[in-house]
This record gives structure tokens, C-alpha cells and sequence, in this order.
């Protein structure tokens, strides 16, 4: 079940010429239940890194390995199921604003059930026990019924990783999760992401703006900026000199703490 | 909304099934060696269309009754539409006046079986009227006078007398200082008895025994008496017509069918029935030869047209260098001009100025005749009032009919809409050929206007309410699909991403990430579209589709304005109405 995440060479090259990511001769691997966090001033590459490795931006070079699976080599309906491999939480959320939580969650067991089922929503009992279980999970177990633009903020946001989780996932990425909550809500989510990725030894990758996140909730912490990796090491040693290294000049006007 | 928005997705689903189904069943194909399913006989309206429709009706009966088959009668809305259906052979057996005869002979093989026996002859006359008491004596004291024919195709009330006026060295074309068309003889003759026009071209009786359409359509109207001025020569009787290759197909069936109508005018109950079709006698056989004089005198009237039309249009080598001009304008403000914005902007006034003065000479305004007009208009609105609410029943009936056509052809049209809606948005369809195509294909459909879709498809299927439905169905795809294609790319991209992300194929992202969003505006745009398709089917009725704007027609050419304003009324309440509860439901859904 555990599988090792690989991003070997990966590149991205925007149509007007410029790189989003360059990590040409960089080779990053995350292990099962590893959970790193990604920092950088914004325009580093870090959301283009995260869905460049779950192909839903085509990289430009470089390969994408999870477990025994080339991400990268793959085309149409085996692409597809590949990508619902990896559980993605998105900074908007991205949830059907008319759809109920569950009607919410259920969507991402398409991957799971026959093309024609996926289509027309008539999921398995199975199914709608586990979109349960996940919603519980989150704790959202009152929610269920609950239109998601009835939802708040963050009630949102746990919507979206119970998604994430009913994929049963052999990996998590996510795209600043906490960017529009507040610090508790944030401790929140990014506690149930890293419960999760134990539990279920999967890597789990997140793009965050707050070095206190970073260092509190993952194990790992890769610096970017201008689209190459400029930090990779454990988050204790994560240095104040190391953030500024990350940040550059931002980091001594406080702007990005 | 998700919750209205399913509900109100399936009941149209349901609709669409049930209106297929309604659609389906009478298509018929026919074997051109077999006997047909059913006999139809065509009319064309020399009169109210309605009260000719009852007695075809009751030939069409007294028809089947002798040949063993099932007959139908229709009553077209003009003589160029039986001309069509008999060449789609949706008619086969036409009654034609003369001159729809000799239109219909210039496009397909026409055998002529009967002519109609009228008064004890096979022939008739036709006849330029005037008001008793007018200064009018001679053919001579008409010049600058106002006309009313009856229809650019009608031999007695059109063809006879131009020919006869050109025989006399005037040419017709400039002749009269004002002309229109009054669409049937009545209206011609009542025309001229309220001082509408002067003069009035409509069919005659013999001259030994005096009359014709003015004595019979104002026979019960109070008002001046009308009186001949000129009188033609015996013009050859309608015929009973056949197209030249069914009657080959069908040689039997074309002899019973012609003995059957002699033998209904032998008889004393059959004469009674063709005494209330436009005063018939009976029938005699007869060939095309008969037909010589009208032929003549179309073949003359063509030739007049041709040579009015010459020089009433703009002088050619204007228009090229005008056209010139713009487009010189054109390379100018593109290029060399932008330099100089002033300059291009007085550039761009004058043109548009110089254009404004060319078209508004295109226009013609009357000068002198601009007050007569509205003259013509108070007649007509006093004619209006009080109104007929007796035919109350009639018009709720077309109304009813025009918002089941509507509603059947638009939904009929929107899983197609959707369709190539759907493959048009760049959001949905990744491939760019197939999104220009159905861009392409929107485009096109949209450009061609409803009534043009409308008439192509009278003149192909005859008129009735399937060209009517098929016209709104055709042109609300284009329409409507441009319509979906760009909401759909107007939504939110996130939760289409987020389905990608969770291993959805590309028809479950459409059906999860787009579907879910673009739900409560297909709704409310269909919706939206029903309503203007309830409005384009009263235009369409005007070309010929059924419902409330073929009644508004057959009115106005019967000149029974009482009644056209109950048609009126209807039909702005039903717009109200349709707008306040479309509003209201749209309100509901998003």
C-alpha cells in the first residue's frame, strides 16, 4: 500500500518562454508518511510544482514516479486514474457550492465505481459508508446533509480534505490549505493531514506561507524560489538564516511571517 | 437551487420524450406504385380561408365517398405555396386559377384534367371597378389614380387587366400614381367602396349578365355601389390540375378522381357543395391548351416587370463607387490614418455621414402622399373597433396552439443546443478543431433568421405547424448553443480542476465539476428561450406555420379588422404574461 512519491528532472516552461519550476539535475523523493512542507515567496513555483507532479499542468521535462506507477508516462482514462491516486486539497476549495458535503465527497469514489455509475451518481452502499467515515473523520459528522455554500470557511476546507481522504489516496498534495483560514481552523486541517498521512503512510506535501506551520506539523521542509529548490532538510533544522536564504529580503521586512 | 433544478431538469426530460413521441407518429412515406394513404386536395384562398376551408371539406367528403378513399382538404396560404406542395406532392390534386397554373407549368410538368364550369360557362372575366358616382369614365381618366389588385399572382385580379392596359399602349407599371395589394378580391372591392383607392382589379361576370365580385362581397354592405369600367375577354375558368409525373404514376387513380368531380357537378347535392367553392358549377374536361390567353398575358406582364425594374433601382456605377469609397476608407483607417487620430475621426463622420444621406434617399419617403397614409391607418383603426370578441373562442384556440408549438420545438431543440454547446466551450471539449466546428456550426445556424427557416421549410412540407416547429427547433439550437457555450465558459474553473484531481475521466468532470454549476442557467436560459420562441411562433404563423399569427393573417385578408383586434389583444397578453412568469420562474431557479 505505501508508496514512495519521486519528481526526478521536472520542468515547466510557460508558453512565453519563462520556467515556473527548474528542477533540472534535482531529484526530491518523499517517503510513506513523510510530511514535508514547501515554502517560498509567492511566484516561487510551489502550486506549479504540486500540480505539475499530479499532471494537472503537463510538465515540460522530467518524470513523476508514485510506487510503481510513471505518473508521467501515461495517457487518457490511465492518466485519469493515476491522478485520482493522489488526493489534492485546493486554497479555494474548489467544492460544488449546490452539491450537499457528502454529494461533495462522494464525487471523488468516480475513480472507484463502473463509468456509467460515476455518471449517473448511483454510488455503492460502500461508497457512501466511506464518504461517511471520511466526513466523520474531519468532523463534520452533524454536516453531512449540509449544502456546502451553507458551510462555513473552514467547515469548507474539511469538506474538501474528506474528499481528499475518500480517494484513498497514495499520496496527499496541498495547495496552501490554510490560506484562507484562521490560525486555529489552520492547526486543524493541517492536524488532520498529518494523521492521516501516518495512519495511512502516505506522503503527504503542502505549500504553506507560515514558517510556525512548517516547522510544528511536518517533518520536512523544501525551500523554494524562482522555481528551483533552494532548502531541503528536516524541519528542526529549519534556521531563521535559512528562512531569509527562502524568502530573501522579504524575510528581514517580516512580510512573509 | 440544486434541489428545483433536478426537478425541473427531468420534468424537461420528460417533456422532450412525450413531444418526440407527439412528433413521430404521423410521418408517412408513401410507394409511389401503391394507391395513397390518402388523397389531399389543394386550395388557395380567394376568399376567407376559413369559410373556404368548410366546403373543401365537405368536396373532400363528398369525394371520398365516390372513390373509396380517404380525402383531405387543405387551404394554402397563397398560390406559391400549393404551387410547392403540389410539386412535393403533398398536394395531388390542386385547384388552380390561371395564373398559379402557368407559375406552376415554368417549374415542374402540370397536366390540367378539369376546368370549372361557372354560370353555365368554363370561363370568366375580369373586371377594373370604380365607385358609381366617381368622375372616372374612360380608361384614360385612371391615370394617376390608386389601385388595388388583388395579388401579384392573380389572373383576374392582376394579370388580366395589366395585359389589358399594356394591349392599349399604357404601361401599367407607371400607369397608377399608387398601388397595393389588397390579397383577395373582397378586400380589393372593399377597398375601393370606402374611398380606400380609387380603382380595384377583380374577377367579373359575364358581361350579358352583369357583376362580379363587387356585387357579391358588398351585396350586404351599406355603402356607395361600385360599377365596371373595363371588361376583358372570357379568361379560362380555374383548373383541376395534377403534377405531369404522379399522374403518370397514378393513371387510375387520376381518371376515378376526375370522373368522381364531373359526376359530383351532375348531381343536385354535389352542385350544392361546389356552389359554396367560389360559386361553381361543375367541371369539364380540359387541357393546357385552354389555358393560351394567360399565358400571353403572364408572358407580357414578366416582360413589363423586367423593364420597370431597370430603371426603378439606384444606377448601378453609383453603387460600386460608393462601395469603393468605403472600402478605400477602410485600407485608410487601418493603416496610414492611425497616425492622425483627428484626422481619421473627421474621416470616419463624413463617411458615416455621406452613408447616412445615400441610404435615407433608398428609403423613398412619400413626401406628398405621407399624410394619405395615415389616413389609410385611421380607416383601418376605425375598422378595429368595437372588436368581434365573437371569434374569442377561435383565438384562445390559436393562442393554445402557438405555445404548444413553442414549447415542442424548443425542447425538441435543446438536447442538440446542449450538445453542441457542450462540444464548443473550451472548458468542456480539449480538442480545438472540434470546438471551432460547433463555434462554426452556432454561428451559421444563428445568422439565418427564423422566418427564413420558416419560409424554406413552408415551401418544402407546405404549410401547417410542423415547418413551424421545425423552424423554431432549427434556429433555437444555433442560438441557444451559442448561449450555453458561453456561460459554460464563464464558470468557475476550481471545481472542474478539483474532478480532474480526483481521477475523474473527462465526461464525469463535465458531469461533477461543470454540470453541477451550469444547471440552474440551462434552465433559466431555456427557459428564457421559450418565451422568444413563443414570440417567433406568432411571426411564423404569418408565413404560413399554424397558430395565432395565421389567424392574425387570415383576418387582415379578409379586412375583418373587429377581429384582427381580439388577435391583438391575445397576443399582447400572452407576451405579458409569458414575461412575468418566465421572470418569475428564472428568479426561482438561479
Amino acid at each position: 500500500m505505501s508508496a514512495r512519491l519521486t519528481l526526478r528532472d521536472l520542468t515547466r516552461r510557460w508558453p512565453d518562454g519563462t520556467l515556473g519550476i527548474d528542477l533540472s539535475g534535482q531529484s526530491l523523493v518523499f517517503e510513506p508518511g513523510e510530511m514535508t512542507a514547501i515554502l517560498g515567496p509567492s511566484g516561487a513555483g510551489k502550486s506549479t510544482l504540486l500540480r505539475c507532479a499530479s499532471r494537472l499542468i503537463e510538465p515540460s521535462t522530467g518524470e513523476v514516479t508514485l510506487g510503481e506507477l510513471a505518473l508521467t508516462c501515461l495517457k487518457g482514462r490511465a492518466l485519469s486514474r493515476a491522478r485520482g491516486q493522489i488526493g489534492f486539497v485546493f486554497q479555494q476549495f474548489n467544492l460544488v457550492r449546490s452539491y450537499s458535503a457528502l454529494d461533495n465527497v462522494l464525487v471523488a469514489r468516480a475513480r472507484h465505481v463502473s463509468w456509467a455509475r460515476g455518471l449517473l451518481g448511483l454510488w455503492r452502499e460502500v461508497d457512501v459508508a466511506l464518504a461517511r467515515r471520511c466526513l466523520d473523520e474531519v468532523g463534520l459528522a452533524e454536516k453531512h446533509q449540509s449544502l456546502a455554500r451553507e458551510l462555513s470557511g473552514g467547515q469548507q476546507q474539511r469538506v474538501a480534505v474528506a474528499r481528499a481522504f475518500a480517494q484513498e489516496p497514495q499520496a496527499i498534495f496541498a495547495d496552501e490549505p490554510t490560506a484562507s483560514l484562521d490560525p486555529q481552523l489552520s492547526a486543524t486541517v493541517l492536524g488532520l493531514l498529518r494523521r492521516y498521512g501516518q495512519r495511512e503512510s502516505v506522503p503527504v506535501l503542502i505549500n504553506v506561507h507560515t514558517i510556525e506551520h512548517a516547522r510544528r506539523y511536518c517533518d520536512r521542509v523544501i525551500g523554494m524560489r524562482a522555481g528551483r529548490v533552494v532548502f531541503d532538510g528536516p524541519s528542526s533544522t529549519l534556521s531563521d538564516a535559512a528562512v531569509n536564504e527562502i524568502y530573501g529580503r522579504q524575510a528581514e521586512e517580516g512580510a512573509a511571517l | 437551487m440544486s434541489r428545483v433544478g433536478r426537478w425541473a431538469l427531468w420534468a424537461l426530460c420528460l417533456v422532450w420524450c412525450v413531444a418526440l413521441r407527439a412528433e413521430a407518429q404521423p410521418q408517412g412515406v408513401e410507394a409511389p406504385e401503391e394507391i395513397p394513404r390518402e388523397i389531399v386536395l389543394g386550395f388557395n384562398p380567394a376568399e376567407n380561408a376559413q369559410t373556404l376551408q368548410r366546403a373543401a371539406d365537405a368536396l373532400a367528403e363528398a369525394l371520398s365517398e365516390r372513390v373509396h378513399l380517404p380525402v383531405r382538404a387543405t387551404v394554402t396560404l397563397d398560390y406559391t405555396t400549393l404551387v410547392e406542395a403540389m410539386r412535393s406532392e403533398h398536394v395531388h390534386f390542386a385547384w388552380l386559377t390561371p395564373s398559379p397554373l402557368v407559375l406552376a407549368e415554368r417549374l415542374f410538368p402540370v397536366r390540367v384534367l378539369l376546368t370549372q364550369v361557372r354560370r353555365g360557362q368554363p370561363s370568366y372575366y375580369s373586371a377594373l371597378v370604380v365607385q358609381e358616382g366617381s368622375r372616372f369614365q374612360r380608361v384614360e381618366d385612371l391615370q394617376g389614380a390608386s389601385i388595388a389588385w388583388v395579388d401579384p399572382t392573380s389572373t383576374s385580379g392582376y394579370i388580366i387587366p395589366r395585359y389589358l392596359l399594356a394591349q392599349r399602349g399604357f404601361d401599367p407599371s407607371t400607369f397608377f400614381a399608387r398601388q397595393l395589394f389588397a390579397g383577395q378580391h373582397d378586400a380589393a372591392v372593399i377597398a375601393v367602396q370606402r374611398g380606400q383607392v380609387d380603382v380595384a382589379a377583380v374577377w367579373a361576370n359575364p358581361p350579358a349578365e352583369g357583376g362580379g365580385a363587387w356585387t357579391r362581397y358588398l351585396e350586404h354592405r351599406p355603402g356607395p355601389r361600385l360599377r365596371p369600367l373595363l371588361m376583358s375577354p372570357p379568361v379560362p375558368s380555374d383548373a383541376i390540375a395534377t403534377k405531369a409525373t404522379w399522374a403518370q404514376s397514378h393513371p387510375r387513380l387520376v381518371r376515378s378522381v376526375s370522373e368522381a368531380l364531373v359526376a359530383i357537378g351532375q348531381s343536385a347535392e354535389g352542385r350544392g357543395l361546389l356552389r359554396r367553392l367560389n360559386a361553381t358549377d361543375g367541371f369539364v374536361p380540359a387541357d393546357t391548351a385552354h389555358y393560351e390567353l394567360v399565358r400571353r398575358a403572364f408572358q407580357s406582364n414578366r416582360e413589363s416587370h423586367a423593364r420597370a425594374r431597370s430603371g426603378r433601382f439606384e444606377d448601378p456605377k453609383t453603387v460600386y463607387i460608393f462601395s469603393a469609397l468605403v472600402l478605400l476608407a477602410a485600407v485608410l483607417g487601418a493603416g496610414a490614418m492611425r497616425r492622425w487620430p483627428g484626422a481619421q475621426r473627421a474621416a470616419a463622420w463624413s463617411l458615416f455621414g455621406v452613408a447616412l444621406v445615400w441610404s435615407a434617399s433608398a428609403a423613398r419617403i412619400p413626401a406628398h402622399d405621407f399624410w394619405r397614409g395615415w389616413r389609410d391607418i385611421g380607416h383601418f383603426l376605425r375598422g378595429m373597433l368595437p372588436p368581434d370578441t365573437g371569434v374569442g373562442a377561435e383565438v384562445f384556440e390559436a393562442t393554445v396552439l402557438t405555445i404548444r408549438l413553442a414549447l415542442v420545438g424548443t425542447v425538441a431543440a435543446i438536447p442538440f443546443a446542449l450538445l453542441v454547446g457542450l462540444l464548443a466551450a473550451e472548458n468542456v471539449m480539449p480538442l480545438a478543431m472540434v470546438r471551432r466546428g460547433a463555434r462554426f456550426f452556432c454561428n451559421l445556424d444563428r445568422s439565418i433568421d427564423l422566418l427564413i427557416v420558416g419560409l424554406i421549410l413552408v415551401s418544402a412540407y407546405g404549410p401547417g405547424a410542423f415547418p413551424g416547429v421545425g423552424a423554431l427547433a432549427i434556429h433555437t439550437v444555433g442560438s441557444l448553443g451559442k448561449q450555453f457555450y458561453e456561460t459554460l465558459e464563464t464558470l468557475d474553473p476550481g471545481p472542474v480542476e478539483a474532478m480532474r484531481a480526483v481521477g475523474c475521466t473527462q465526461t464525469q468532470v463535465v458531469r461533477w465539476g461543470v454540470w453541477p454549476q451550469f444547471a440552474p442557467h440551462f434552465v433559466s436560459q431555456s427557459l428564457f428561450r421559450f418565451e422568444l420562441n413563443v414570440r417567433g411562433a406568432v411571426v411564423l404563423g404569418l408565413v404560413g406555420a399554424q397558430g395565432i399569427g395565421f389567424l392574425l393573417q387570415t383576418y387582415m385578408r379578409g379586412a375583418e379588422y373587429a377581429k384582427v383586434t381580439v388577435v391583438i389583444a391575445a397576443i399582447v397578453v400572452l407576451v405579458m404574461a409569458l414575461d412575468a412568469i418566465s421572470a418569475r420562474l428564472r428568479k426561482n431557479v438561479s
